[in-house]
């Protein structure tokens, strides 16, 4: 009786096993015109490979066309984790684009540690790619595409550690380049608005160092931009894993004189705790990420800068990627040197309202059509100009003049 | 006359059993290897067979199969160490900071980052020994004091070292030659000396081999030191691997030994019936698992649902369900 209980138990084990895989094999990547993207999804152009054909719809606004016979590529796609906001924005930006520029994505989840991350593009490499796009910097990550058959790459988000591993990684011909918010620039953003708003003492709430480098460049922004102001103060700095309500719960206990903090990352445990400890109104928030309650701490004074709308990041990866694999262009000349990008930076409950329309919305913060005049393949005057002067007029108000009337 | 050969009758069904019993979980336990081999097999179309992936399961499964045949000298005793992430992080550390800090030649950081991980796991075990302290608690106080040292470490910066400089320790072959050295080494120790021998009777039971003349403390010890041994072998091939050392490194190591442990049916608290090969068999089923979840193309949204499914099969197909078996009995 026991033994045929166990059997029993194992074929109902393997039965939810097979059950869940006939509908999630090889199938589960989402095709363009079933992505479950938060944004709206444009009609997928057929496949081919024949590169160079002509005829496709003229993009709406612009002399750029779509050729309609694009042919199909297969790209990676490596980032933490693609369930947390930002890379569900990430995520939802890439399959907004996958249909107009026939390609299917293959998003790879990576985790803290450096060896499962590569263990993971390895693996994917092998399934067949035809580029990635990751997360990730340095000579191992290029030289995984490159033993997978030279296979283009372009860092995002993280640049090489140093020079020398940016020479390094230059080096290989497969290495397309890193781009990358400038994470110093919006940490010292932060500063300036924390300051302008009247705060003097100042605590800071950060990831442990060496977890994420761009968490690290904010802090070096951060206590760069304080060295301008001699009359702010630091009073407190913490950066312990993620506990940030901890944190500040310990600030608020033992530093009653800060009046402003700087988080590292705008997670939604911070406003509960700054309610919890009685900070309203007494403390003022700089922060980056932008999350649900975001809209309420600017109503009640709390925030007084916030950063987002680091998803263009990626989808300008993968205008650099493809304006590869299209045609052989390589956008970025001097793949040592980082093109950087800057933050959307949101000031104000108006301009939260905006961001929230124009930016957290059913249109990403690059139209197809817009992405479209970035591939030399499309748009013969593309050149490394045209993704620099995207990149410096890259705010809030550049995104709402290009589509305001979208909306 | 007649009762002595009742008796020899009975004894040789006893016998008989116990053969087949041996039999059994000698064989199980690469039962759940082979599942999930044929499994992604199929299910990757032969993918998994490809020769650019196997030598890539040699890479990805090197760390945990060296660190799980460290291990397996603590688990068969009853022990563990939570702490082996972490200080596999620091030994890393120090051998960055060798290589890129200073002109001492290689086998000195190589050196280095071992005895980094020998100190602490020996101290692990020592504190354990000799404080009585349980060995969870100290060794997630060692894993507390190795993460604030890889914070401090890297506070300025991420560490990066020269990967050309260092890409002959990214061979494969290298790998495969160290593994089986290191498993070779590893399961002559566990399975004809009387260390290992040692360290299974004090997982059945640490009076009875106290009495029978065992040294408990000096033979715990011993297991920290060796496992400590194989994490050092284990960070280094990582820092190549990674070529940088950052927050991260190391980190989930002790987890996969975990998962290792029971996916081979490597019992928890030792004894006996422990096995280095269960714990071989448990590196490379994790490994592969992660491997051919990947290589199927499976959603990442359904991946954990997914490998946890496949874990309950494993276990349910390897798991040494002998005491359970006793414990019912006796309970009935």
């Amino acid at each position: 009786m026991k033994k045929l209980m166990r059997s029993i138990c194992l074929v109902l084990a393997t039965v939810m096993l097979l059950t869940c895989l006939v509908g999630c094999g090889d199938e589960a990547a989402p095709s363009a015109t079933e992505s479950p993207s938060g944004f709206a999804t444009p009609t997928p152009k057929p496949a081919s490979d024949d590169p160079g054909a002509e005829g496709g719809e003229e993009a709406s606004g612009s002399k750029i066309k779509i050729p309609d016979n694009l042919p199909r590529y297969r790209i990676g796609v490596m980032y933490y984790t693609f369930t947390d906001k930002l890379g569900s924005q990430m995520k939802n930006a890439l399959d907004y684009l996958a249909g107009s520029f026939n390609v299917e994505f293959v998003y790879i989840e990576a985790t803290w540690s450096s060896e499962a991350g590569i263990a993971a593009l390895e693996t994917t490499l092998q399934t067949g790619l035809d580029g990635v796009i990751a997360v990730t910097s340095g000579v191992p990550f290029v030289e995984a595409c490159k033993k997978a058959g030279d296979v283009p790459c372009v860092s995002i988000q993280i640049e090489p550690i140093d020079e020398q591993v940016a020479k390094e990684m230059a080096a290989y011909d497969n290495y397309l380049g890193a781009v990358c918010e400038n994470d110093f620039q919006v940490g010292a953003n932060a500063i300036d608005a924390l300051y302008a708003s009247g705060v003097r003492n100042l605590g800071i709430v950060g990831l442990t160092p060496g977890l994420a480098r761009s968490h690290d460049e904010r802090i070096r922004g951060v206590k760069a931009a304080l060295e301008k102001y001699s009359d702010m103060k630091l009073v407190a700095e913490d950066y312990t894993m993620a506990e940030y309500s901890k944190s500040i719960s310990s600030f608020a206990a033992a530093y009653p004189e800060m009046d402003g903090m700087f988080c590292s990352q705008g997670v939604e445990a911070i406003y509960q705790t700054m309610n919890t400890e009685g900070l309203i109104g007494d403390v003022k928030l700089a922060t980056v990420d932008i999350s649900e309650s975001t809209g309420d701490y600017f109503d009640n004074g709390t925030l007084v800068s916030i950063a987002g709308g680091q998803y263009g990041t990626t989808m300008i990866g993968f205008a650099v990627l493809y304006n590869y694999l299209y045609d052989g262009t390589r956008i970025i000349p001097d793949t040592s040197v980082t093109l950087r990008r800057p933050f959307v930076e949101v000031k104000s409950s108006n301009e939260y309202e905006q961001y929230l329309k124009y930016v957290d919305s059913s249109i990403p913060v690059y139209t197809v059509d817009e992405i479209a005049a970035m591939i030399h393949g499309f748009n013969p005057e593309v050149t490394f100009e045209t993704f620099t002067k995207s990149a410096d007029e890259y705010s809030l108000a550049d995104i709402v003049s290009r589509h305001s009337g979208l909306f | 006359m007649r009762a002595t050969a009742e008796t020899i009758d009975i004894q040789e069904i006893l016998n008989r059993k116990a053969r087949r019993k041996d039999l059994l979980r000698n064989i199980i336990p690469f039962s759940g290897l082979v599942f999930i081999f044929v499994f992604f097999t199929v299910v990757t179309q032969g993918k998994m067979l490809s020769s650019s992936n196997l030598t890539n399961l040699i890479s990805q499964c090197f760390s945990v199969t060296i660190v799980a045949a460290g291990a397996s000298f603590v688990y068969a005793h009853g022990g563990m160490d939570f702490s082996i992430g972490p200080s596999c992080g620091v030994a890393q550390l120090v051998a960055a900071l060798i290589i890129t800090r200073s002109d001492l030649p290689i086998w000195l950081a190589i050196a280095a980052c071992i005895l980094v991980t020998v100190v602490t796991s020996t101290m692990v075990g020592a504190t354990s020994a000799y404080l009585r302290v349980p060995v969870f608690v100290v060794s997630l106080c060692m894993r507390a004091i190795c993460s604030g040292i890889l914070t401090v470490g890297i506070a300025e910066s991420d560490i990066a070292i020269d990967y050309a400089r260092f890409s002959g320790f990214n061979s494969e072959v290298l790998k495969a030659v160290v593994l089986l050295v290191v498993i070779g080494v590893s399961y002559y120790l566990f399975e004809y000396t009387s260390l290992g021998k040692y360290e299974k009777a004090m997982g059945g039971n640490v009076v009875t081999a106290f009495q029978a003349g065992v040294v408990v403390k000096r033979t715990q010890i011993a297991a920290y030191t060796l496992m400590g041994l194989c994490v050092g072998i284990a960070g280094f091939f990582q820092l190549t691997r990674t070529a940088g050392v950052t927050g991260g490194s190391g980190s989930g190591l002790e987890f996969d030994i975990m998962v290792a442990i029971v996916l081979g049916g490597f019992p928890m608290m030792g004894g006996s019936a422990a096995r280095l090969r269960s714990v071989i068999i448990g590196a490379l089923t994790i490994t592969i698992l992660s491997n051919g979840l990947v290589l199927w193309g499976l959603d990442y949204l359904l991946v954990n649902g997914v490998k946890g499914l496949l874990f309950l099969i494993i276990v349910a197909i390897t798991y040494d369900r002998t005491n359970q078996n006793q414990m019912n009995f006796t309970s009935a």
